[in-house]
This record gives C-alpha cells, structure tokens and sequence, in this order.
C-alpha cells in the first residue's frame, strides 16, 4: 500500500493490523453482478425462442451483437471498479495513530486520521442474519469531541477490533502521560 | 442516397473511447494507491485478460458483418418534388 504517499510514518511508530470490509461484502456484489452479466444471455434465449428472425436479421444481427459486447464491457469495467473501492477502503491502527483510507467511486477519495490518546469510547455492532453468522460489522469510534470521527465499516470480529482498540488507545494515554510528566519534571529542574 | 451499416460504429467507437478513459483511471488508481501484492497483480492481469478476450471477440464477429449494406434509404436530393406537392 502506498500510504507513504498519503500519510508520513511516525520514527517510533509501528502497525498493529489493517483491515478491510468483510470478504462477504466482496462476495455478494460478485452474485449481483454475475447475475447483472448474465442479462444478454436471458436476452438471446428471449429473442431465440420468440423473434428468431431478429437474429439472422442484416441489421439486428449486428446491432444485437455491438450491444452485447458494449455491455459486457461495461460490465466488466463495473467488476473492476467495484473490486478497487473494496480493495482501497483500509483502516489501519498503528501504536499512535487510527488512519482511515476510503475511497468513494473512481474519482473521491477520502483520507483521515485520530490520535488514539483521543479515543474515548469505542462501540461495535452487528445487525443482521449475515452479520451475525459471518461475525462482521460497524465499530464506532467516539473522540473527546461531540460527533463521531470514525466509522470502521463491514469489518471482521468487530468486538475483537473495539476491544484492540480501547486497549491502544489506553496505552498512548500511559505513553502521553509519562511524556508529559518527563516534560513537566524537566521543566521544574530547569 | 443511403446511410450503411457503418453508421452504427461510431456510437461504438465513442463507447470504446469511454471504456478506455475509466479503465485507465481504474487501473490508475490500482497502481497508485493500491498494495503491491500478488492479489492485486492478479486482478490487474484478470481485468486485462478479460477486456481483451471480450475486445478480440468482438472483433472476431464484427468482421464477419458486411458495413457497406444500407442501414436507411433515403429519398435522392433530385428526385424530390419541387412543385409543392407531397413528398412521398
């Protein structure tokens, strides 16, 4: 992942994981899409059966046959794109930091991050029959403001990233902590 | 005077043209933001796979289609009526 180019690492800084929207998520756009693809096929056998003649036809046969390709690569530009905003949509939790990489379409790309001494509730949940059997879901992360910084979306054992993530977060809090008093013991000996 | 088959190129041309601005971009984006791992490189050689073998298919039958057969006849320029009369 290029996130040098999107965001400087720290020198004392290290990941402890990155996540991604659940496979499923991935899973069940490729069925609605299979089944999008398969459209001129339904077509032809439509068409086949009812209006042979259309087929055979100067005209129709290479009309049909321009729209079909025009589809399918259409289609499969759609497969594409849709595998990139699923692969480009990252969370990353460092030792410091919680940085959010999401990309909204071809051309919107949204890139965020929270200090993790900020964080000062994290929530989970799982809604749903899926969710609920493939074990994924939201977490939402509250910060020391009123609204709501980060929403890690359709993301794995999200219990399991709620509790990693409180457990960071109190760390840099004892890290910020012991800075701050190092910084307050050298300012009173100077 | 008639207009051919052909004619019917030219809004795939244009759909060719779309086709390969968003699939540069696509493929763009992949490259620049993307990781570089072997899944990755697997759907960038999928994706490039496929649009070839659908572009080459196409081909394929397209050449078969005789372009120069009229798609609309329409009425020549001299024989049309000039004394106000119906046209058709």
């Amino acid at each position: 992942m290029h996130i040098k180019k999107l965001i400087s690492r720290k020198p004392y800084e290290t990941k402890i994981f990155q996540l991604r929207r659940h496979w499923l998520i991935l899973f069940k756009r490729i069925i609605s899409w299979a089944f999008l693809a398969a459209i001129p096929y339904g077509v032809y056998r439509f068409l086949d059966v009812n209006f042979p003649e259309i087929l055979t036809h100067h005209i129709g046969q290479p009309a049909l046959m321009m729209g079909v390709v025009m589809y399918e690569l259409a289609m499969w530009l759609l497969f594409f794109t849709m595998f990139i905003d699923y692969e480009l949509d990252l969370w990353v939790v460092t030792n410091d930091r919680l940085i959010s990489m999401e990309q909204h379409g071809l051309f919107a790309r949204t890139v965020s991050e929270l200090d993790l001494w900020r964080i000062q509730d994290a929530s989970s949940d799982v809604r749903g029959v899926f969710q609920t059997l493939f074990e994924y879901g939201n977490v939402h992360v509250q910060t020391a403001g009123a609204t709501e910084r980060f929403v890690l979306e359709q993301v794995p054992e999200p219990f399991e990233v709620r509790k990693i993530i409180l457990e960071m977060a109190e760390l840099d809090r004892e890290f910020h902590k012991r800075d701050d008093a190092e910084i307050m013991k050298i300012a009173t000996t100077a | 005077m008639s207009l051919t088959l052909s004619a019917l190129l030219i809004p795939f041309w244009i759909f060719l043209g779309v086709f390969f601005v968003f699939a540069f971009f696509d493929i763009w984006h992949m490259l620049r933001y993307g990781a570089r791992d072997i899944r990755n490189f697997i759907a960038l050689f999928v994706f490039l796979a496929g649009s070839t073998v659908i572009l080459w298919a196409a081909a394929q039958h397209l050449a078969l289609v005789d372009w120069s057969l009229p798609l609309i006849n329409l009425p020549k320029i001299g024989t049309m009526p000039t004394d106000g009369g119906p046209m058709f």
